[in-house]
C-alpha cells in the first residue's frame, strides 16, 4: 500500500538516514526498534513530509487500481501533494501535541471541520464515536491539562483516527508515559491491529512489538539492518549489530 | 490650604477631567488600535520567516524602539510637513504612538507565539489544517493569552506616554493642566492634579486588566469556576 523507497536525510554534515526502503502492506503492523538516535523519529517525520527529505519516493497505492497509484518525490512534492499524501496519514506523537486551547472533543473536531469542511454535527458525531472507542467518552469536554498522559495519548489516538487515514504513524506513543499509563494506550493500539489498522509504530516496548507487530524492523546508523517476523528478529536474529542491541534492551 | 487654591483645584478638575476624556482616552485607544493591529501583522511576517518582509519587519523594531518617542512624534508633525505631508496634529500623534507602540507589540507577540510549542503546529498539519488556519486556530488564540498582560502593560504606559502629545499641540489632559497652570501661577498644584487624573485612568485600566484575565482564564481552586461535573477548568477556548 505504502512504499518508501532510497529515503535520505542528513542534518548538516551528519547523514541522519542513509537509504530506508519500506514497504507496507494492507493490514499489517510494522513496529521499528532500535538505539536512540539512529533515525526513527527522523524517519516517521520524512514519511509524513514533517521533515523535508533529501531523496526519496514514495508511493501510495489504495487499491489494486493502477491508475490509481500516487507517486512523490519526497524531496520536491508540493505543498498540494504533501495535503494529499498526509490525507493517508494519521499521525501520533511522543509529547500528544494535543491543541491545548481545545477540549478533547474539539481536538478530535478540528480535523473534520476545518480540515475536511463537515459540518459540525456530523463531525461531532464521529467524534464522540471515536472518543468511545478509546475508551474516553466521558472525558469529551475535558482540556488537555485536565486529563493524564495516558488519557491525552489517547485523545491523540482519537484525533487521528477521525479522520479516516489508511495508515496510521506512531513515534514511540508511551515513552512519555509511567507503566501504567502506558498499559492502556497500548491496549488501544492494540485494539486497533485487531481491527486491522494499518500502522508503523516506532516502540522501546519489545514485548509489545513482538505481541502485536507481523513484522519487526531494526533500524541502526540510518539503515535498516534487520526486519522479519517478531518470532525471528527476537529469537534469531541474523545479524550481530541487532543480537547486540536486542542483549542490551534486556 | 488657601479659599483660592481650592477654587482653582476645584474649578479646575473638570478643565482638565473633560480634554483626558474626550482628547487623552480616544488618543490612547485609538493609538493602541494601530499597535495591536500593526504588533500583529510584523510578529507574524518574524515568525512566518517570510524572507524580505522578515528584514523590514526586523529594520522596523530596531529604528522605533531604538530611538526616543518624542522624537518620532516630531519627525511626523513637524518633520513630514517639510517633504509636504501635512498631518494635523491629533493624528500625527495617533501615528506617532501607534507605529512607535507596534515595535514594543510585535516583540510581545512574537514571543508568545514562540512559546507555543511547535508540535501543536505539526499536529495540526497533520490532522489537514493549512498555515493560516492552525495559526488562527490554534497558535493565536493561545498565544494571545500569554500576550495579554505585556499588551496591557504596553497599554497603560501609552495613556501615560500621551501626554507628549501636549508638546505638538494636542489639546489633551497634560496640555490643560499646563495652560491653567500658567495662568493661575499654580504649577505644583495643577501638576499634582494631572497626574491624580492620571492615576485614576491606570487605576481603572489596571482593574480592567485583571477582570478580563479572570474572564480569559479559569482559575483552579475557585470554585465559582468550577463547571457542573465539579472539576477546575485550567483553560478556556477563546
Ligand atoms: N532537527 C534536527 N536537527 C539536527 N539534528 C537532528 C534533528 N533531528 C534529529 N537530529 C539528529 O538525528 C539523529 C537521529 O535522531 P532521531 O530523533 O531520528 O532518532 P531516534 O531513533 O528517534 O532516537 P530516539 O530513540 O532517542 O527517539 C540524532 O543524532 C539527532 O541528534
Ligand atoms: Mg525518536
Amino acid at each position: 500500500m505504502l512504499t518508501v523507497s532510497d529515503l535520505h536525510k542528513s542534518f548538516g554534515d551528519s547523514e541522519i538516514l542513509r537509504g530506508i526502503d519500506i514497504e507496507i502492506e494492507k493490514g499489517e503492523v510494522i513496529a521499528v526498534i532500535g538505539p536512540s538516535g539512529s533515525g526513527k523519529t527522523t524517519m516517521l517525520r520524512c514519511i509524513s513530509f514533517l521533515e523535508k527529505a533529501d531523496s526519496g519516493r514514495m508511493e501510495f497505492k489504495c487499491c489494486d487500481d493502477e491508475a490509481k497509484v500516487e507517486t512523490y518525490d519526497m524531496h520536491h512534492a508540493s505543498p498540494a501533494e504533501i495535503r494529499r499524501i498526509r490525507r493517508h496519514m494519521g499521525f501520533v506523537f511522543q509529547s500528544f501535541n494535543l491543541f491545548q486551547n481545545r477540549t478533547a472533543l474539539g481536538n478530535v473536531m478540528e480535523g473534520l471541520v476545518t480540515g475536511l469542511k463537515m459540518n459540525k454535527s456530523e463531525a461531532e458525531e464521529i467524534s464522540r464515536k471515536m472518543l468511545a472507542k478509546v475508551g474516553l467518552a466521558e472525558r469529551a469536554d475535558y482540556y488537555p491539562g485536565e486529563l493524564s498522559g495516558g488519557q491525552q495519548q489517547r485523545v491523540a489516538i482519537a484525533r487521528a483516527l477521525a479522520l479516516d487515514p489508511d495508515i496510521m504513524l506512531f513515534d514511540e506513543p508511551t515513552s512519555a508515559l509511567d507503566p501504567e499509563l502506558t498499559r492502556e494506550v497500548l491496549d488501544t493500539i492494540r485494539e486497533l491491529a485487531s481491527e486491522g489498522t494499518t500502522m508503523l509504530v516506532v516502540t522501546h516496548e519489545m514485548n509489545f512489538a513482538r505481541e502485536v507487530a507481523g513484522r519487526v524492523l531494526f533500524m541502526e546508523d540510518g539503515v535498516i539492518v534487520e526486519q522479519g517476523a517478531p518470532a525471528q528478529i527476537f529469537d534469531a536474529p541474523e545479524q550481530e549489530r541487532t543480537r547486540e542491541f536486542l542483549r542490551r534492551a534486556k | 490650604m488657601s479659599d483660592r487654591l481650592v477654587d482653582i483645584l476645584l474649578t479646575s478638575f473638570t478643565k482638565i477631567l473633560i480634554p483626558g476624556i474626550k482628547v487623552t482616552i480616544p488618543l490612547t485607544v485609538l493609538s493602541f488600535a494601530v499597535s495591536l493591529v500593526l504588533g500583529l501583522l510584523l510578529a507574524l511576517v518574524l515568525v512566518a520567516k517570510i524572507p524580505v518582509l522578515k528584514t523590514i519587519a526586523f529594520i522596523y523594531i530596531w529604528i522605533f524602539r531604538g530611538t526616543p518617542l518624542i522624537v518620532q512624534l516630531f519627525i511626523i508633525f513637524f518633520g513630514l510637513p517639510g517633504l509636504g505631508i501635512m498631518i494635523e496634529a491629533f493624528p500625527a500623534a495617533v501615528l506617532a504612538f501607534g507605529l512607535n507602540l507596534a515595535a514594543y507589540n510585535a516583540e510581545v507577540f512574537r514571543s508568545a507565539i514562540d512559546a507555543i510549542p511547535t508540535g501543536q503546529m505539526e499536529a495540526a498539519y497533520m490532522v489537514g489544517l493549512s498555515y493560516p488556519q492552525a495559526m488562527t486556530r490554534i497558535v493565536l488564540p493561545q498565544a494571545f493569552k500569554i500576550a495579554f498582560p505585556s499588551l496591557f502593560n504596553n497599554l497603560i504606559s501609552l495613556l501615560k506616554d500621551t501626554s507628549l502629545a501636549s508638546s505638538i499641540t494636542v489639546v489633551e489632559l497634560f496640555t490643560s493642566a499646563q495652560q491653567i497652570a500658567a495662568r493661575t501661577y499654580e504649577p505644583f498644584a495643577l501638576y499634582c492634579e494631572a497626574a491624580l487624573i492620571y492615576l485614576v485612568f491606570s487605576t481603572v485600566l489596571t482593574w480592567l486588566q485583571s477582570w478580563l484575565e479572570s474572564k480569559l482564564v479559569w482559575k483552579s481552586r475557585d470554585d465559582k469556576n468550577m463547571t457542573a461535573k465539579g472539576r477546575t477548568k485550567s483553560m478556556v477556548g477563546l
